[in-house]
């Protein structure tokens, strides 16, 4: 640890120190999964720090999808402060991490033309950005056609991205390529500001960055292979090269055909339940993403144990902050459908 | 001045018939902030389709296809500024007569498109085929092999590497013709047998083939030549086209650019109504105005509409009043530095406005590091001459103008204190002292100066959250009653020890309180601090009073008592820039004397020339650095006292493009 490191990183950490302990604990999640109705939910999330988020809005206004809404405000405001307080030179990384959720609203308007959804429907789906760096999404979804949406963000790296895609669009009228190109340009991307961190730096992020890109490979390549069907060339093609427990030659054994629990039994010695999930490897996957998404948490919280100064900590709590989110949004959903507690706990990492 | 504007809630409901005037009115003197509630009125009684929907989306289309139709003509959209607007547009007459002209329009533009894509597929064509210009080979042979299946084509450079190792499992040859950013130009080629794994994999790869046209044969180089003739027959034809369009432009743009103000204005209006709660024969509006505009307001709305419904409420200014906008209202001459205030964030309605604060602290905390009488005129010219916009290139200053203007001015007194001109201090005597011959005692005065800063934060916090009624925080808050009492405890016996090592008048050093009184206050304010929190939920009712066990909240409760005590060094420390600043300008340029003086003697052109280059260094780089120092000193450890910010910005309803540009 360096003195630079000390002073790059002493009020950025003293900062997400304060956030990280307003994350909310097993405690709290125990007293919303046991709320009757989404009233109730809601009520009682206004407990929380979301209280000043779901205030913005009138209570008889306030659906699931609106206060999943301005929950997701909380969250850009924490990546805006985050950005703007950390060292310089680890910015690109963290903006880039950020870009997940407008490349999750590219995506959402483009199934809302596809779908032929209205504003209203598609406009809290959308992760709430300033206006700057949003995409024009209403005037996108109003055009009512992908390649005359995808013109309106010409101005954009997502239009580059989208050169090759956007021609197998036009054949094939399927998102499947659009989608998949988004996604692995996304995560090339990150991994690239990755490696271009100094030494223990890089160290650090990979630590965090490295379990979810690793997450998500290994889940493309499973779904591409028992859901999609697709070949061992397909598969390969649409996933990524690199990883850190998740290796190519790990990619390449799913996409040949190999025994898909020993591959994963292999990455993830510590993991348990993985016999159980994978009997029905259809119904499993749901639960083989949670544990992966708990090991991600887990590793995320281990960043706090140690050397306070580096990059991994700002990190951690936004990947936290976003699986919090994602559990909070999992309730909203259940709460309105009455699904029961014990049906509810297996799709929440917070449980 | 020291709160933003006091705002009402005004509840209209106005007849039909008298919409749109009255909307008129609400947004005529930018003092009405709408608020959305067109979910009024939106129950199973009313289920009526909202027709104000259908007519703003059908503007806005009607407004972007104008604006496609004029992007066409190469038509600037400029709005006419003073040209008032009158009833809604007939949306009809404006569809009707947009058809008519863009049907005169789409034609000649889709054939300019037609032939500009042709042009760019040629080029695309010739971008690819050039790497092959030197290969004496017929392409159309190499495509008709009866063993080989091949394929020319472009795909993402980055997806290269993936691809050839997709294709382990088959023999096949791969060659990069060319490579940019964005795209590589490949050919493959395998055995026919191994084509429909080929197939799959490069489309996986997102690889695009090139399929040269049928009478695209020959070697490159003849296909090369092809190509360009092609390209110059379809620039010709661009050329045609486009004469063709600037007659229907002469024709048309007045035209044009009279229907876009009025569906754009109508538009506008459409988008407000929207927002209006709706019932079966009037309508609800909702929103925020100044309280000092109410009866006018109401005369107004009444000299309008007759049927015209109003009801105000006075909001009052309390801690959770989030939802009411927030309209800063500060004398002309301390409002420039609202700017400042705002970056750092929008104060709450009821809070209280940092400006005047803001507006003393800032060009005082600037002139105090930067005082020189001739640098500080300087940066007041700029300030003024940013303010006049008569100078183009300072138009990036933007708003700052009015802040260096009080920040030169401010520098150039302190100047006059320091007695420092243009980098001299020996020329005019000083009216206080020379900083860099006072060093420790200009050190000392900053931290001064820094604990009275930190004070005053202290009270207005203090005061902030009495008004709020929050008063758990007012009296036990970390910034609050209690904090102050240990941060002036720890001032009161750290003062004669102070006194011991640098040189503080007696009078400071010793002040009229006996020790065992301060000793008594600092355990006060100690325990006051370590147990906050208890205090806190007593205060407000919170059980359990505890969290967690007795031992882990002593742990905690120490290592908070560890950090207060931390910060309160580091803020009132943080002060010891401005003297430090104050001692290095005189330093700096004392610098640049030097190095002039390395140029020849003052009667030498080099001497003047190194001066003039000091001269810019110091008054562009120094001043920039001790500007950014200001900030920080002015948001970090003043604002971060007692100001939360996060309020909503009041923003008037506009129906007029021209005020919203």
């Amino acid at each position: 640890m360096t003195s630079n490191a000390t002073s790059d990183f002493a009020s950025i950490n003293a900062r997400v120190r304060v956030m990280y302990a307003t994350l909310l604990t097993s405690q709290d999640f125990i007293m919303l999964d046991e709320t009757p109705n989404l009233e109730a939910l809601l009520s009682q999330l206004k407990h929380t720090a979301y209280a000043p988020y779901l205030e913005r809005t009138k209570e008889k206004e306030l659906t699931a999808r609106h206060a999943a809404f301005l929950m997701r405000m909380r969250l850009s405001e924490a990546f805006h402060s985050i950005i703007n307080g950390s060292p310089e030179y680890t910015r690109p990384l963290l903006t880039q991490l950020y870009r997940y959720y407008q490349v999750n609203n590219l995506k959402a308007v483009l199934r809302g033309i596809v779908t032929n959804s209205s504003w209203d429907r598609v406009r809290f789906v959308l992760f709430p950005f300033d206006s700057e760096k949003s995409i024009p999404a209403q005037a996108m979804l109003e055009t009512g056609s992908v390649t005359q949406a995808i013109e309106l963000i010409k101005d954009t790296p997502f239009y580059e991205t989208l050169s090759f895609a956007m021609k197998r669009f036009s054949v094939e009228q399927s998102l499947f390529p659009i989608e998949v190109a988004l996604d692995m340009d996304y995560w090339r991307e990150l991994w690239k500001e990755v490696k271009a961190l100094p030494n223990e730096d890089r160290d650090f992020a990979t630590r965090i960055i490295g379990p979810l890109i690793d997450m998500n490979n290994l889940m493309w390549a499973i779904r591409y292979r028992t859901y999609h069907n697709l070949s061992e060339e397909e598969i390969i093609n649409y996933t990524l090269s690199f990883g850190y427990h998740v290796h190519d030659e790990n990619i390449r054994g799913i996409a040949a055909g190999a025994d898909i629990s020993q591959i994963v039994k292999k990455i993830y010695p510590d993991l348990t339940n993985l016999d159980q999930i994978f009997l029905d490897i259809k119904t499993g996957l749901p639960k083989l993403e949670l544990l992966l998404q708990k090991n991600v948490a887990n590793q995320c919280h281990s960043a706090f144990v140690g050397n306070p100064f580096q990059i991994g900590i700002p990190l951690a709590y936004l990947v936290l902050f976003d699986l919090e989110i994602q559990d909070l949004v999992v309730l909203l959903e259940a709460k309105t459908n009455q699904t029961s507690i014990e049906e509810l706990k297996g799709f929440l990492v917070n449980n | 001045m020291f709160y933003p504007q006091e705002m009402s809630e005004i509840e209209i409901i106005v007849p039909s018939k008298d919409l749109i005037p009255v909307t008129k009115a609400l947004s005529g003197q930018g003092i009405f902030n709408q608020t959305d509630v067109n979910y009024l009125g939106n129950d199973k009684e009313n289920n009526q389709p909202n027709l104000w929907q259908d007519k703003a989306s059908n503007y806005s289309m009607i407004e972007r296809r104008i604006q496609s139709i004029l992007n066409s003509l190469d038509i600037p959209d400029v709005s006419p500024i003073n040209r008032s607007y009158g009833d809604l547009a007939d949306i009809e007459k404006a569809q009707l007569a947009v058809d008519e002209i863009e049907q005169q329009v789409k034609g000649t533009v889709e054939q300019i498109n037609f032939e500009t894509k042709q042009i760019d597929h040629f080029n695309s064509l010739l971008q690819q085929i050039e790497p092959l210009s030197d290969i004496d080979v017929d392409f159309s042979q190499l495509r008709n092999s009866k063993y080989l299946y091949t394929t020319l084509g472009m795909m993402p450079p980055e997806n290269i590497d993936r691809l050839k190792s997709s294709l382990s499992r088959i023999p096949f040859v791969f060659y990069k013709l060319s490579q940019n950013n964005q795209k590589a130009v490949v050919w493959i080629a395998t055995s026919n047998e191994n084509a429909d794994t080929l197939n799959r994999a490069i489309k996986s790869a997102y690889f695009d083939p090139i399929h040269l046209p049928e009478d695209q044969k020959g070697t490159p180089l003849e296909i090369i030549s092809t190509l360009n003739t092609g390209i110059a027959a379809s620039k010709a034809k661009i050329s045609e086209l486009k004469t063709e369009l600037a007659k229907i432009r002469a024709d048309k743009e007045k035209q044009l650019t009279s229907i876009l103000w009025d569906v754009r204005c109508s538009r506008m209006m459409a988008s407000a109504i929207l927002h209006y709660g709706r019932l079966k024969y009037t309508y609800i509006i909702v929103g925020w105005i100044f309280s000092s505009r109410v009866i006018s307001m109401k005369e107004k709305l009444r000299g309008i509409s007759q049927d015209v419904i109003i009801e105000v409420h006075k909001t009052e200014r309390k801690n959770d009043s989030n939802d009411v906008p927030t309209a800063l209202s500060n004398p002309r001459l301390i409002r420039p530095f609202q700017m400042l205030v705002t970056t750092y964030a929008e104060p709450k309605y009821g809070e209280l406005d940092p400006t005047p604060l803001v507006a003393l602290l800032f060009p005082l905390l600037f002139g105090a590091m930067f005082g020189d009488v001739g640098h500080g005129a300087l940066i007041a010219i700029v300030g003024a001459l940013v303010m006049s916009k008569k100078v183009k290139f300072l138009n990036f200053f933007g708003s700052l103008g009015p802040i260096l203007l009080g920040c030169g001015i401010s520098a150039t007194i302190f100047g006059f204190l320091y007695g420092s001109i243009f980098g001299y201090e020996d020329v005019l005597k000083p009216l206080w002292m020379a900083p860099g011959a006072n060093i420790m005692r200009i050190l000392i005065i900053a931290i001064a100066g820094g604990v009275i800063v930190l004070i005053l934060g202290f009270l207005i916090n203090i005061y902030n959250l009495l008004v709020a009624k929050n008063y758990s925080e007012a009296f036990f808050g970390h910034n609050g009653l209690i904090g102050l009492i240990l941060y002036l405890s720890l001032i009161g016996l750290a003062l004669p020890v102070v006194g011991t090592i640098f040189p503080v008048p007696s009078a400071i050093t010793h002040l009229p309180i006996p020790s065992s009184v301060l000793l008594v206050t600092l355990i006060i304010g100690v325990i006051g601090v370590m147990f906050s929190e208890v205090f806190q939920n007593l205060i407000e009712g919170h059980r359990p009073i505890f969290e967690g066990s007795i031992g882990i909240y002593f742990f905690q409760a120490f290592f908070e008592l560890f950090e207060v005590v931390l910060s309160f060094v580091s803020n009132s420390l943080s002060f010891v820039r401005v003297g430090a600043f104050a001692v290095a300008h005189g330093n700096l340029a004392a610098v640049f004397f030097i190095l002039a003086g390395m140029f020849g003697t003052t009667s030498s052109i080099g001497y003047w020339i190194m001066y003039l280059v000091g001269l810019v260094f110091i008054v562009g780089f120094e001043g920039l650095i001790v500007y950014i120092q200001t900030t920080r000193l002015t948001y970090y450890e003043t604002f971060g006292k007692f100001f939360s910010g996060g309020g909503k910005r009041f923003e008037p309803l506009t129906l007029h493009p021209a005020e919203n540009e």
